[in-house]
């Protein structure tokens, strides 16, 4: 059941899973863990030599020219092989922020530079505009000063792009520009660690560390938001992938597993749930789509409608569908050498990135709001 | 700016929605919107005024009084006339007899296609019986070949509109001998034939809608069988599978959704479930692209009908569930009862019949195979269990 695909989104998802199968295998990833490492420089090599890195740019930079489509196609992949690199983080959301002719951009497209983007501020994830981290013109340039939290992928990252105040306060939805920040340069501490779904992140806090203007002074909010919006749309598609493999895994081991005499899968209560994971899996797909299809979309407050309905319903499929996986997979599915358990952390992890359910709940409220007052 | 269809798809609609609000009795769109009973006069006339337009069965074949629309476009008809707040359709004959009448009917069977569509005729039909529901192949109801004629005995339950329709398609029984799916025959009947008796049954929403038919030594002639003798569960089979078009039934979530959406800003304490409402139209939203899909894909499986009969029946149980929820006491009073009509009764108008609506919609889980049915299906055809 699929809306066509394209050529070209074939042999993307061909060479995605390829290059999983290659490079992240289960096992393999399991080695790479245990020796403390949640960073493959091999792979994220593999990934720039590919092109993989510049899907979302236009033709001429290396993009596919397939728009958000041609994304959602790698970003399934490569949550399907439990990629835990930060795709998102480089390629979709820093890519987002940064102008095509940056050369910070060619750097990320290359596989050079890794970026990471440090916008959220402790405690208060649940409003964009909310930025206290500031900024004061000086010299040529700008220092920043401020605290930055869940910084996905800034455990690895080169430079950060920041978002800090250049006027206002709070939340006032103008005043906030976008900063390149060096991770060398002084006043820059790192406090890496990994998250529960074996990813990286870290907190950065700026200490009048020297940075550079990125786009238009105190306009970045809508900037910011367009963005995240494509994060969230990429993370559906990431979502979609793990909950595939889920149900292959799955639907495989009740088909194999032996209990009372036969087959568990035998079972019609059993059948039931592996049905409704199936049930879940293409809703979360449809709604992906949905999501691909907005996040470029210029009417701000439908593609905001959409893009927030999706990720409500992926997330309550991601939660259905993780949860009945590791269920019917029963004690085995419990243990930390089952991949289930793997995607069950990734699962309940995207739950909460990008928004998480009650965030896009109310933002759906808020749009029909703004809808109504026009 | 919708970016889900084409825009060729988006003109289409529009000239199909534009075409409803000026042909529907503005009266039966109040009911359909703010909850009221639509009679079943009302719901004729209705169908007789989309068969005036040339639209009383889109997916037949042109020669047949189809209109030749590809099936996205048959499906956008369905929505749009659903979400202006139009009675369901004539599904009877549009899903129902009048596909298998195309497909397996004799010249002098196919000469009922016509009076089918303008509803001179209305024909109700006859499968389950009180032994035979999700197990349809154990019917009863016998057949015995009397050499110019069937002599039919047995009963039929559930059998919607058999007291306003004229005539009726049976499952019947004509071979005991053979397993049970290769002894059945399908058989067309006029309601007058002595010896047909219906009776209401009167269900939780307190409205008569399905009833019980009675068969006794029902005299049916011997050419008003459909197809062969003992071809009657594949055509069954057929009929079933006409579900392609529509059954994510998008355009009467819509209409629920807007009735929702008005019942939090209106109802005392509404919003307070307006995040679940919310909830509600990411899923409608989900469905609208999986209905699409299912109608893009080059090859489907059995599953695929089932994955979204089941999400749409259950959407459709919690827009009902929910809206009762936000209308609290005043959802009590039952106005068809009372004899209230949306228009004179004291009550919010948005509220209306949906008691009755909820009560009703409880049976999205029970026909067109219920849901554990569908769940057996997906886990068969899809996952190979």
């Amino acid at each position: 059941m699929e809306l066509l695909k394209s050529d070209t989104q074939h042999e993307l998802e061909h060479l995605v899973t390829r290059l999983m199968r290659d490079k992240n295998a289960f096992s393999d990833l399991q080695g790479k863990l245990a020796q403390g490492q949640h960073f493959d420089r091999d792979l994220w090599a593999s990934l720039a030599q590919l092109g993989l890195l510049c899907v979302p740019f236009s033709e001429q930079r290396g993009g596919t020219g397939g728009g958000f489509a041609d994304v959602a196609v790698v970003v399934e992949a490569l949550g399907k092989g439990l990629c835990i690199e930060p795709y998102i983080g480089n390629v979709i959301l820093c890519g987002s922020l940064l102008s095509e002719d940056s050369s910070t951009l060619a750097a990320m497209m290359s596989g050079e530079k890794l970026l990471a983007f440090a916008h959220v501020e402790r405690g208060k994830a649940d409003n964009p505009a909310h930025v206290e981290a500031s900024a004061e013109a000086s010299g040529e340039g700008y220092v920043l000063s401020g605290a930055k939290a869940h910084v996905f992928g800034g455990d690895v990252a080169d430079s950060y792009i920041v978002s800090a105040r250049t006027s206002g306060t709070g939340d006032e939805r103008s005043g906030i520009s976008l900063f390149l920040v060096d991770r060398n340069v002084p006043g820059v501490e790192v406090k890496a660690h990994i998250t529960n779904d074996n990813m990286g992140g870290a907190e950065v806090a700026l200490k009048k560390a020297r940075a550079q203007l990125i786009g238009c002074k105190g306009q970045a909010l809508p900037v910011i938001a367009r963005a995240y919006d494509k994060a969230t749309a990429a993370v559906c598609a990431e979502a979609v992938g793990a909950m595939e493999a889920l149900v292959e895994a799955t639907t495989e081991y009740v088909k194999t597993r032996k209990q009372f005499g036969t087959t568990i899968g035998s079972f019609q209560v059993v059948q039931h749930m592996a049905a409704d994971m199936l049930v879940n899996l293409e809703h979360a797909r449809s709604l992906s789509i949905a999501a691909s299809r907005y996040a470029d979309c210029g009417d701000e407050l439908e593609r905001m409608r959409v893009i927030s309905a999706a990720k409500i319903g992926v997330n309550e499929a991601a939660r259905f569908v993780a949860r009945t996986a590791v269920q019917l997979h029963g004690g085995i599915g419990m243990t930390e050498e089952c991949a289930v358990g793997h995607y069950f952390r990734r699962l309940s992890a995207i739950r909460l990135s990008y928004g998480d359910t009650n965030y896009h709940l109310d933002r759906m409220g808020m749009v029909e709001k703004d809808r109504v007052a026009c | 700016m919708n970016l889900i269809y084409s825009e060729d798809e988006l003109a289409f609609a529009e000239s199909i929605r534009h075409w409803v609000r000026e042909n529907l009795d503005s009266r039966v769109r109040d009911k359909m919107i703010k909850g009221g009973l639509v009679t079943w006069e009302e719901k004729v006339s209705w169908w007789k005024t989309l068969h005036a337009q040339g639209w009383a069965a889109p997916g037949f074949p042109v020669e047949h009084g189809g209109t030749g629309w590809d099936i996205v476009q048959q499906s956008i008809y369905f929505s749009v006339l659903a979400e202006e707040g139009a009675p369901m359709n004539n599904i009877w004959a549009q899903k129902m007899i009048g596909p298998v009448l195309i497909a397996f009917g004799t010249e002098k069977q196919k000469a009922l296609i016509p009076p089918l569509l303008s509803v001179e005729d209305f024909w109700c039909q006859g499968f389950s019986e009180p032994g035979a529901g999700s197990d349809l192949a154990s019917l009863k109801t016998s057949a015995e070949n009397r050499g110019d004629h069937w002599l039919v005995n047995g009963q039929k339950l559930w059998t919607t509109n058999a007291h306003h329709a004229n005539k009726i398609f049976l499952l019947v029984r004509t071979d005991s001998s053979v397993k049970p799916q290769k002894g059945i025959s399908m058989l067309l009947a006029d309601m007058d034939t002595p010896g047909i008796e219906v009776r209401p049954v009167i269900t939780i929403d307190r409205r008569h809608e399905v009833n019980e038919v009675f068969l006794t030594d029902v005299v049916i002639p011997k050419d008003n069988i459909v197809g062969e003798p003992g071809q009657g569960w594949d055509i069954a089979k057929f009929l079933l599978s006409n579900e392609r078009v529509g059954i994510a039934q998008v355009g009467l979530q819509k209409l629920l959704l807007r009735r929702l959406k008005s019942l939090v800003e209106n109802q005392p304490g509404g919003h307070r479930y307006g995040a679940e409402v919310r909830r509600l139209e990411a899923d409608i939203l989900g469905l609208e692209v999986s209905g699409l899909r299912l109608l893009k894909a080059q090859t489907i499986t059995a599953a695929e009908p089932s994955l979204l009969k089941l999400k749409s029946s259950e959407n459709i149980q919690r827009c009902f569930e929910l809206a009762v929820d936000i209308a609290g006491l005043d959802a009590l009073p039952h106005n068809e009862a009372s004899q209230l009509h949306a228009e004179d009764c004291w009550l919010d108008a948005s509220v209306g019949t949906l008691f009755s609506d909820y009560c009703e919609s409880r049976s999205y889980t029970i026909f067109g195979g219920t849901s554990e049915v569908q769940h057996n299906i997906i886990a068969r055809a899809a996952l190979g269990l």
